[in-house]
């Protein structure tokens, strides 16, 4: 008995609280552009998806063209409103039907809280107008999406957006992961699990039987 | 220390496993057995059965079913709890919702409800050995199908079946109750239960990190998952191979004798399991475990996954926190046993009632501030107080379970042990699976729950001992509650033998003044009236 206060002092309670302040000292990324609303900036481009509302698009095969632009009637496209757009980050956004249920998901106003949008595109140099291939990756889910532009200033924050309209987005049939390595091996194993038991008590009770 | 005294800290766990003999056979140490010392690497008893325990052996066979015992019941954890670290991959790959997740929570603790109890029948029948392999290595299918499944229905399936595999907590007990002596193996099991629930938290370490190794040689995150859980499947034939090459049913290795003794143990199923179900207190423990086990059960299941969104953590770091909550068990279940013995020396009953109230209360208070709490430091030590607070509460629940009956000890501990599961599935269905609130306001919700599901404690009442704000009725005698478990035609075959010695062990419950005042008493001539303080 004292022997297990022992071990319980000396290792565990060390062990335990290493861990606790392994977990409490780790530094949390810093949030984005903390406290960047969506609806306080301008809505100054105008983006362009090549699926078309509906289409299915199978991850690490089909590719999405997204063509960018200045949007030519908005008031902000005044000569010069975009002299502060430096850069473009295109995002792959979920659309709304695919955030039902699904908190992770849920888009936000506070850019800081938004997770809708997980998925980066592209970043490129703002150019007035721009276009990229995206061929989506093999990690993108099976989810509806649209297409998100965010135009950055000198400093990386976020001053003026433009998206595909979220009510026409389009699909992405994700990898499922299986792959035929992982079932010949999944049902090897399985099989030797029940093959052991077995020929254990097939040789045991013979062994009894003796 | 000499762990054979009443009221000695562990001696209140004796029985936790109702295998324990409460019929035929005493308590009592029996002779030694010269030849038996020498041949068995610890001092044994009577039946071969170990007196003592000594941890860092593996000697056979006594410590070597020590260890394998709680290994493979820590594995089946390992694999029920697998995919909780790993929900935030998981769910954009099978594409599930907030309820779905919420769903295969629940049946991952349901389907252990049913199998720990037929479980219980396995081992008498098969003896412990084969039962413990038979479920471990029938359940590894089941963890490597897992890798297969593409669907919300096949993930919910899959799970369930894994959660059978929990079962292995009865085949553990039962084959430490045939491995050491009745004196420690409320230690013994304490040890092997609070060391297997310690799978739920070393699960959320061993997931992430073996994920990330297999998405750093390369592997998309959708397949990386799924290769990660060959680890658990691995483990489960592993361990199932181990059991039966290197186990033994009992010290001697014959398993029949066993089956002959099981039959000189029978006591009426159906009147023990009325005593079991008549008394009250039994229903109490049974909520009561279902909010300090359950809850545990339930956050397991929830907690990675909530660091990972609340605080957008990396998913190691999520798991590591995750991990502590779990991995608390090594020290915090057998605390709690050990708190509840040390109050009860020196206050008896009631202070073992006001332990358990006061940690599963406090439990209940640190996961209401863990939901609220928006800081990753304050979440972490509000955390670690949680699933300290809960598990001691589960050891010192165990703490007083032996004492509420003696004849139905076993159906009462299975019983309790099924609250847990039930509880688990019930407050994973109430709060994690509407997307009505966050897993935050849900913790809130159960940590309210909790402290409101611990209230009932205050009616538990021992007419000998008293409750916690009642004391013990005047001339209530600990005879004549475990005695009123047999009627009178079963009494006048003196079959309540073992009650009643036990009822004479048990009056330690009355705390030290109380003891002290009946030894006084006993000392006075035997026709005046003894007090009882």
């Amino acid at each position: 008995m004292a022997r297990f206060g022992a071990v319980i002092h000396r290792v565990f309670l060390p062990l335990l609280l290493l861990l606790v302040v392994l977990g409490a000292c780790h530094v949390t990324p810093a949030a984005p552009a903390a406290g960047a609303r969506l609806s306080a900036l301008a809505k100054a481009l105008v983006v362009e998806a090549s699926p078309r509302a509906g289409q299915v698009l199978h991850a690490g095969e089909d590719a999405i063209t997204v063509t960018w632009s200045l949007n030519a009637t908005a008031a902000a496209a005044a000569a010069g409103a975009d002299a502060g757009y430096k850069a473009v980050k295109v995002t792959l956004c979920y659309a709304p039907a695919s955030q039902v249920g699904r908190g992770w998901r849920k888009a936000h106003d506070d850019l800081s809280k938004d997770k809708a949008c997980q998925f980066k595109i592209a970043q490129q140099p703002y150019d007035g107008a721009g276009k990229f291939e995206y061929t989506v990756a093999r990690d993108v889910p099976t989810a509806s999406y649209y297409v998100r532009a965010y135009a950055l200033d000198a400093s990386g924050a976020r001053v003026a957006y433009g998206e595909t309209a979220p009510s026409a987005s389009f699909a992405v049939a994700g990898i499922t992961g299986v792959t035929a390595s992982i079932e010949v091996a999944a049902g090897v194993l399985s099989a030797f699990s029940v093959a052991a038991l077995a020929v254990f008590l097939v040789l045991e009770n013979k062994k009894k039987n003796k | 220390m000499d762990s054979s005294t009443v009221g000695a800290p562990g001696s209140s766990l004796h029985g936790v496993t109702g295998r324990e003999p409460a019929f035929a056979f005493s308590t009592e140490v029996g002779g030694e057995d010269a030849a038996a010392a020498s041949k068995f690497d610890l001092p044994v008893d009577s039946e071969h059965k170990a007196k003592t325990i000594r941890l860092l052996s593996f000697a056979n066979p006594h410590m070597r079913t020590f260890h394998l015992s709680w290994i493979s019941f820590f594995s089946c954890f390992v694999s029920t709890f697998a995919a909780a670290p790993l929900v935030p991959i998981i769910r954009d790959n099978l594409n599930l919702t907030k309820a779905d997740i919420g769903n295969a929570g629940v049946a991952s603790v349901s389907g252990s409800i049913f199998s720990r109890l037929a479980m219980g029948a396995v081992c008498d029948m098969l003896g412990p050995r084969y039962g413990c392999a038979f479920l471990i290595m029938l359940a590894a299918p089941t963890v490597f199908c897992m890798s297969l499944i593409d669907s919300a229905a096949g993930y919910i399936a899959v799970r369930f079946l894994i959660g059978f595999s929990l079962a292995t907590f009865v085949s553990c007990q039962y084959w430490m109750s045939t491995m050491f002596n009745s004196k420690i193996i409320g230690l013994v099991n304490g040890l092997a239960a609070g060391w297997g629930n310690m799978g739920g938290g070393a699960t959320q370490l061993i997931m992430p990190l073996v994920y990330d190794v297999i998405r750093k040689c390369g592997a998309t995150p959708f397949t990386a998952w799924r290769l990660a859980y060959f680890v658990p499947g691995t483990l489960h034939v592993v361990m199932g191979v181990l059991v039966l090459t290197l186990g033994q049913d009992l010290p001697d290795g014959n398993l029949r004798s066993l089956q002959k003794k099981g039959d000189v143990n029978r006591d009426s199923f159906s009147r023990v399991l009325w005593y079991a179900v008549t008394n009250y207190r039994t229903w109490i423990f049974v909520l009561l475990y279902g909010y300090s086990m359950g809850v545990e059960l339930t956050t397991d299941n929830v907690i990675a996954e909530y660091f990972y969104d609340r605080f957008d953590l990396d998913l190691r770091v999520a798991g590591i926190i995750a991990a502590s909550f779990g991995m608390a068990n090594i020290v915090a279940r057998p605390t709690g046993g050990l708190l509840s013995d040390l109050g009860a020396r020196y206050f008896g009953m009631r202070a073992r009632l006001w332990n358990i109230w006061i940690l599963q209360t406090a439990g209940g208070a640190f996961c209401l501030l863990l939901g609220r709490a928006s800081t990753l430091p304050t979440s972490v030590v509000c955390m670690v107080l949680f699933s300290f607070c809960a598990q001691a509460a589960c050891g010192a629940i165990f703490g007083v379970i032996p004492f509420v009956s003696r004849r139905s000890l076993g159906i009462i501990s299975g019983m309790t042990g099924a609250g847990g599961n039930f509880g688990a599935g019930l407050t994973q269905l109430l709060f994690f699976t509407s997307s009505r609130y966050s897993t935050g306001t849900g913790l809130e919700y159960m940590g309210i729950m909790i402290m409101a599901c611990t209230l009932p404690v205050v009616l538990v009442h021992f007419p000998q001992w008293g409750s916690m704000f009642l004391p013990p009725n005047a001339g209530a005698e600990e005879e004549h509650y475990y005695g009123s478990e047999w009627s009178e035609q079963e009494k006048s075959k003196g079959l309540h033998g073992a009650s009643l010695k036990f009822a004479e062990n048990s009056r330690s419950e009355r705390g030290r003044r109380n003891v002290i005042n009946a030894a006084a008493a006993a000392a006075t001539p035997p026709n005046n009236s003894p007090e009882h303080a």
